[in-house]
């Protein structure tokens, strides 16, 4: 199951960068085609992103006890400043780190 | 006086690496957030090596096997890694027009090469220096060390991942990794309006039998910023 999974997304991700490469002319692409691609990235990010964050045990946290909720929140504020994914990183990690400890002392 | 343009393919194979260099600072960081998160689904270092070369993509591979570890059917994984991949379209049709002259094996080995970073590094050598010669060279320079950096990376985030305890939530970082890259996606009002529908939607999506969330959560997004994208064109025309 593993290597089906292994060999299945493998040969999905190179067929994405193969396909017009390797077979279509990029003349033949049609402009609404080519506008609706650039939507990709940020529906497809939002929607990895926001459960994470929010979802725990099969349900929504959007109360300010949810640390991870607060550590997004000051990461979304470092990275729109800084365009940058490793102070976003270092910055979140952080951000979770002192909320966890700030909310474990409450508890 | 300018220097005598070098376009051997060793020429060109040395700039390709030389333009690839400084992303990698962002880019090793995802590489360990990877090997972190494979490891947490319960891949072996073997299987997370494999995958990571399969599929040479961050984002797929994370999605993947989480997805993997939660139970989730090979269809809807592979379903998944589709739409997760589906810009790797638009560069391929980005790029083909310098590349449609390549034999058969160039234009698989480029393929392969290409990722976020190598399409944007090559759309801006390839405009700015339309006239030079061996561009497929100047692709797999960057690509080579790209993929070294990228699979020393990935292999620290499992040996790295073994290591630390849960309570430090590293698991986090995925999340924040993506998040960066979603702030740099977000430009304009339609791209905006894909983030906040697909990321709106994946809070009701969750509750989608097979881990069918993403996935619909994410083309749900799409559909909303192609319809937001023409009204607003229609409207602006009148």
């Amino acid at each position: 199951m593993v290597w089906a999974m292994i060999v299945g997304a493998g040969l999905v991700t190179f067929l994405m960068r193969f396909s017009f490469l390797g077979t279509v002319n990029p003349h033949a692409l049609p402009e609404r085609f080519r506008a609706a691609l650039r939507f990709v990235p940020p529906a497809v990010l939002a929607a990895i992103v926001l459960p994470q964050v929010l979802i725990r045990d099969e349900s929504v946290h959007l109360a300010p006890d949810n640390p991870r909720l607060l550590a997004a929140a000051a990461a979304l504020a470092i990275a729109w400043f800084s365009k940058s994914v490793v102070w976003t990183l270092a910055g979140g990690m952080i951000a979770l780190w002192a909320a966890q400890w700030f909310l474990g002392r409450g508890a | 006086m300018s220097p005598p343009i070098d376009d051997s393919p060793r020429a060109r194979f040395v700039a390709g690496m030389r333009v690839m260099t400084p992303p990698l600072v962002g880019v090793l960081p995802f590489g360990l957030v990877t090997g972190v998160a494979s490891t947490a689904a319960g891949l072996t270092l073997l299987e997370t090596m494999a995958m990571s070369v399969a599929t040479f993509s961050g984002i797929v591979h994370i999605v993947a096997v989480q997805l993997y570890a939660a139970g989730a059917p090979i269809v809807v994984i592979l379903l998944t890694a589709a739409v997760l991949s589906l810009r790797l379209v638009m560069y391929s049709a980005g790029l083909s027009p310098w590349l449609a002259h390549l034999p058969l094996r160039w234009k698989l080995a480029v393929s392969y090469c290409l990722t976020d970073h190598a399409y944007a590094l090559s759309v801006v050598d390839f405009t700015h220096h339309p006239q030079r010669a061996n561009k497929h060279w100047f692709i797999l320079g960057g690509g080579v060390l790209s993929f070294v950096a990228w699979h020393v990376a990935v292999a620290a985030g499992v040996l790295l991942g073994a290591q630390v305890p849960p309570r430090w939530s590293l698991d986090f970082s995925f999340a924040l990794t993506f998040l960066a890259l979603l702030v740099a996606v977000v430009h304009d009002r339609p791209t905006l309006v894909a983030a906040l529908v697909g990321g709106g939607a994946s809070l009701v999506t969750y509750l989608l039998p097979l881990r069918l969330g993403p996935v619909t959560a994410a083309l749900a997004g799409i559909a909303a910023a192609i319809v937001w994208n023409t009204l607003e064109a229609r409207w602006s025309g009148r």
